[in-house]
């Protein structure tokens, strides 16, 4: 059992050694607090969500409406970062030499990653689950037996879609691992499974608009839809011994029933994940000259389109950019529907009328939530020597990948306006606008993830998962891409309000982005190269 | 040639490097040896411009390091001592990479990359992803990669490890093909039998200084190069 604690401890402490940054010291407020402060400041954010529904759930008695939808969006949140998790955490792992060189059993290490893997995805539980926990405890006034129930529920509520995710991420695994391009392979059908979890998710708020509005009713529906939920809320509303411990057996039993599932397999989707398909039948080969410019974008681009967990990462503003596009061209009627439903009590024309300036926010959201380059210096790792030594300078292999970036997202954004301006008629200044938005709002987005990743590099990280997901550079370019959109659609929406017309409204967007596009590029020529030199590896 | 002269590197208080000073002539053959943590990777990293140093100049062809590095790179070939490639990349693709950024014409890499594919037997491999091959095998790309251009200075950080017995020696016989042609080779190793019998010249580095450098028939005298560097070691 020590054992099997130990190698837990350090299979953790390796996982989440989130706010490790290369070649700094930190102290133990920096490893410990920030991530803590950083989950209380969400835990918080959704206390006060939750208290703001609380308030006409209270009028009407329906208070329990909130942890049936918290229970709901904890799940929906495990499955989607589960089956994005699962094949890096339980299947073709770095550490697999060294784990089963060890005088452990193979279970041993097989019940370390499941164990590793629960307990990240509980901690994801936590933050969504008990601010609304203590919120409905605060407002209800509950019993000894919430409190029991709750807390059971914390730890066996997010059971199911653990074992879904482990199924699908060990389905996904098994399927790509016959191709020889098992990383592309892998990249669509993760990225096909999240749009289908996507789908039904914006295909349950139906269900969930109608919750809200028969809360007693749907509260059964969601019992039969998703089943702990349904237990846990029977719970919390008339707590019965049989009924609690038939709770914890059925989601207990159904854990037990994937381990022994999952150990029966797991050895040998991994081994067929780990093998490397080669290339026996040509031994041809063409060479083509590239400049160095050239060569070093090509370079940057196969690293994103042959890393999924990068590919996704970073793509996923790109697709949703799509499907929104997507969905205001071929379902118009439905979108102005919901955006009049949301009370800003704005009429279909005007929105249409607005479209450039809706799609401005649009471009803006997408290119500061697509940072790409705040993880491709990190990326590199070792191999940033072989980068360092090249004949070329700094400033080229920077620029490089500030371009090798854009060129992703740039097409993509074009092709959406495109779309939008042929649906909704712009005019031509508000198609230039917009063409230049979609290449100027790229570059600023990219050039301020490249600064933060030669601020915050992570050169020793173990995977790419590690860089992408888990470093301060990663993690610094979110929060300011969320920070800097919402600040935008404010003021988008304030100028709207105040009466610039759409165009003005763009024209001003297009203005600030330049302005930010020429800063940003001056910084980077001052402080770029001696950033780049400094790290050492 | 390269010329090193007062080079010190520092890393917090301590010193990496002390004041190393020596020279390697075109031709030569330059074996460069320490112990663990000695300063050996530190040196070699300064030379080939991957890390900056505090003080001291590194000339290469009488360029400097510091003020024309990518000057003096395009003179240069480096192969690490864990060669940790871009494991997305086909061998042929990375091998063109290299060439591409270093503007080799296509005849010219079409050739190199031909010889010296076949000279360390992996032709059949050159079209496999860097991900599927073992220690070995990325080494034996890194040095195609480093060769394809005709370096005049080619700077090896332990280059015989992980190598299988045949490409060690056809490694060695190139080293020696490549001197008569008067290129500079400096390399660090642990394998003194290697630089004993390979080497024209060596310098012992120990905690960041230069504790021996000259010939070997200086240096070694009449005992072997294991036990004069066991000497100094103590």
């Amino acid at each position: 059992m020590n054992k099997f604690f130990s190698l837990l401890r350090v299979s953790m402490s390796e996982g989440m050694g989130i706010f490790r940054v290369y070649g700094k010291k930190q102290s133990r407020i920096n490893k410990i607090g920030l991530p803590i402060v950083l989950a209380i400041m969400i835990m918080l954010s959704m206390a006060g969500y939750v208290d703001m529904m609380m308030e006409p759930l209270t009028e009407i008695g329906m208070e329990f409406v909130v942890l049936t939808l918290f229970v709901i969006m904890a799940a929906l949140f495990i499955l989607v970062e589960g089956i994005y998790k699962a094949s890096g955490l339980l299947f073709n792992c770095r550490d697999d030499d060294l784990l089963l060189s060890l005088p452990v059993k193979r279970s041993t290490v097989l019940a370390i990653r499941i164990m590793k893997f629960y307990l990240f995805e509980t901690m994801i539980n936590a933050i969504v689950f008990v601010p609304a926990m203590i919120v409905y405890a605060m407002k209800v006034g509950v019993g000894a037996s919430f409190y029991l129930v709750s807390l059971t529920a914390l730890f066996i509520l997010p059971i199911l879609p653990i074992v879904i995710a482990s199924l699908v991420g060990g389905l996904i695994a098994f399927s790509s691992a016959r191709f020889k391009h098992k990383n592309l392979v892998q990249i669509i059908l993760t990225t096909l499974v999240l749009l289908g979890v996507l789908f039904v998710s914006i295909n349950i708020e139906d269900i969930l608009q109608t919750l809200a509005q028969n809360a007693k009713s749907v509260n059964e529906i969601i019992t039969k839809l998703y089943y702990p939920a349904g237990q846990y809320i029977q719970l919390v509303l008339d707590f019965k011994i049989m009924d609690y411990l038939m709770f914890v057996a059925t989601n207990v039993g159904l854990f037990v029933l994937m381990l022994l599932m999952l150990g029966s397999v797991y050895y040998k989707i991994n081994s067929r994940v780990k093998i490397v398909k080669t290339n026996t039948v040509s031994y041809e080969y063409n060479l083509k000259i590239n400049q160095p410019l050239v060569a070093l974008i090509k370079k940057e681009i196969g690293k994103f389109i042959s890393s999924p967990v990068f590919l996704i990462n970073a793509g996923f503003g790109l697709v949703l950019f799509v499907v929104v596009v997507v969905l205001a061209c071929v379902n118009m009627n439905a979108t102005l529907d919901m955006i009049s439903k949301m009370s800003f009590e704005i009429s279909e024309d005007t929105i249409i009328n607005y479209m450039p300036a809706c799609l401005f926010g649009l471009i803006f959201f997408t290119s500061m939530m697509t940072s790409i380059t705040s993880s491709m210096i990190s990326l590199e790792r070792k191999s940033f020597n072989v980068l360092k030594s090249l004949p070329t300078n700094s400033m080229m292999i920077i620029m490089a990948k500030v371009l090798a970036a854009v060129l992703v997202m740039i097409p993509i954004l074009l092709i959406g306006d495109i779309v939008m301006m042929v649906r909704f008629n712009f005019n031509i200044w508000q198609i230039l606008m917009i063409f230049a938005s979609s290449i100027t709002m790229p570059l600023v987005a990219e050039l301020v993830g490249i600064l933060v990743n030669l601020k915050y590099p992570k050169m020793n990280a173990q995977d790419d998962t590690e860089v992408v997901k888990q470093s301060m550079s990663s993690m610094v370019a979110v929060f300011v891409g969320m920070g800097s959109s919402i600040v935008m659609l404010y003021i988008i929406y304030n100028a709207f309000r105040s009466g610039l017309s759409a165009s003005e409204i763009v024209g001003a967007g297009l203005l600030f982005s330049v302005i930010a596009l020429v800063l940003l590029v001056a910084y980077l020529w001052k402080r770029g190269t001696k950033d780049f030199n400094s790290i050492n590896v | 040639m390269i010329r090193i002269s007062n080079v010190t590197k520092k890393y917090g208080d301590k010193k990496a490097l002390d004041k190393v000073s020596f020279e390697v002539g075109d031709g030569e053959i330059f074996a460069f040896i320490g112990h663990n943590g000695a300063g050996k990777t530190t040196l070699i990293k300064a030379i080939v411009g991957i890390h900056d140093f505090d003080e001291g100049e590194i000339l290469i062809n009488n360029k400097s390091i510091a003020k024309e590095p990518v000057a003096c790179k395009k003179e240069m070939a480096y192969v690490p001592d864990n060669p940790e490639l871009y494991e997305n990349m086909r061998a042929i693709q990375f091998i063109n990479f290299i060439c591409d950024m270093y503007e080799v014409d296509l005849k010219r890499r079409e050739k190199n990359i031909k010889k010296y594919a076949e000279m360390f037997e992996i032709t059949k491999n050159l079209n496999d992803t860097i991900d599927s091959f073992s220690h070995g095998m990325k080494q034996k790309v890194a040095l195609i990669a480093a060769l394809a251009h005709d370096p005049k200075i080619i700077i090896l950080d332990e280059p015989f490890v992980g190598l299988d017995p045949k490409a060690v020696f056809d490694m060695k016989e190139l080293m020696h093909e490549m001197a008569k042609d008067g290129k500079t080779i400096f390399f660090s190793t642990h394998i003194l039998d290697v630089a004993e019998k390979l080497c024209t010249k060596v310098a012992i580095i120990k905690k960041g200084k230069i504790v021996k450098v000259g010939n070997m028939k200086e240096i070694k005298g009449d005992k072997s190069l294991e036990k004069v560097f066991l000497e100094l070691e103590k």
